[in-house]
């Protein structure tokens, strides 16, 4: 009898303790899933948003200049996006510093509109419309309309400009 | 072995006890996970329409006019359906006369909000547009759209389509 109970205890430690690592792995093993066509976002919605509200801040302060403060602009936008980024943003910035202080240049960025295109728990896609105002000297400003598709990625800092297309 | 026993009695109701807290605590998951999977899905379905919509629109060819036309009202509804098809007689005229062709994709879209039942979804295009005008030569023609959606009888229906400037 004794025997039989201990077998019966011990099958069913064995058979519990089964069950208890199968909940375990469901609960902490299962991989959070990855942005794809069917779900482009598997965070939040607060969490996209914020994202996203980032990369139009962002955008629209690292776009506007003016040819009075432009080294001045390149200090105070540098640390809003990533080392890689700042680095190729000061490399093209440079290039065009001396014709954008020539021509008297000021631009102005404002976000028109903003969406999230695809968002993961380090790295998110901002679709922003950029509407761009440029004054060159005495000259009457002219309008552009932009759309630029912004990567922003999770740092220590928050989330950081890791890059920007237009077209 | 008595002892034993009590040892392993002990085990098996601490054993229990877990596999009910898990059990509790999997059932949690697994309604949050749902949840979470649904509202994840709806992004992808607000994106697929408002892009099959938004391609619909800047693909126009006056040699097809009704074709371009009906494809639009199909995935259109309420007031901005019944103006469009309204209005796409006329659209169809100015077509023909002016020998129109506008073809365009999507090049990138976006959610900006949305819920169960409304949508809204921001898209960039690019594309040509030939016509008379052109002399039938396709000239580069980009958009930026505000596109609203609402979700009828299971499927996401635009209800609204707003040109945001556009760079063309």
């Amino acid at each position: 009898m004794t025997r039989r109970t201990t077998v019966a205890l011990g099958t069913s430690a064995l058979v519990l303790a089964a069950v208890l690592a199968g909940e375990a792995w469901y609960l902490w093993g299962t991989s959070a899933p990855t942005p794809s066509a069917q779900r482009p976002v598997v965070v939040g919605d607060i969490e996209a948003q914020t994202a996203v509200d980032s990369a139009a801040t962002d955008a629209a302060a690292i776009f506007t200049t003016s040819w009075r403060s432009y080294d001045e602009h390149l200090a105070h936008v540098s640390p809003l996006m990533t080392d890689d980024m700042a680095e190729r943003y000061r490399s093209s910035a440079e290039r065009v510093r001396d014709s954008v202080v020539r021509s008297r240049t000021d631009t102005t960025t404002r976000v028109a509109a903003q969406g999230v295109v695809r968002a993961g728990p380090d790295e998110v896609l901002a679709l922003l419309f950029l509407d761009q105002r440029e004054t060159s000297g005495d000259r009457p400003p002219t309008y552009t309309a932009r759309r630029a598709l912004v990567t922003m990625v999770r740092t220590d800092g928050g989330w950081s400009v890791a890059n920007v297309q237009t077209r | 072995m008595v002892s034993a026993n009590r040892w392993l009695a002990m085990l098996v109701v601490l054993l229990v006890l877990a596999v009910a807290l898990g059990a509790a605590l999997s059932w949690r998951t697994h309604g949050d996970r749902a949840d979470a999977a649904t509202r994840q899905e709806r992004y992808g379905e607000v994106l697929a329409a408002a892009e099959a919509e938004v391609t619909a629109f800047v693909n126009m060819r006056y040699d097809r006019p009704s074709e371009s036309v009906d494809r639009v009202a199909e995935g259109a509804t309420g007031a901005f359906r019944d103006h469009y098809v309204r209005s796409a007689r006329r659209a169809i005229r100015v077509l023909e006369r002016n020998r129109s062709l506008m073809t365009g994709r999507v090049v990138w879209s976006g959610v900006t909000d949305v819920s169960p039942e409304r949508a809204t979804v921001v898209v960039a295009t690019t594309g040509t547009v030939a016509n008379r005008r052109t002399h039938g030569d396709p000239r580069p023609r980009d958009f930026r759209f505000r596109v609203a959606l609402v979700r009828e009888g299971g499927r996401w229906l635009t209800s609204d389509i707003e040109f945001v400037g556009d760079s063309g």
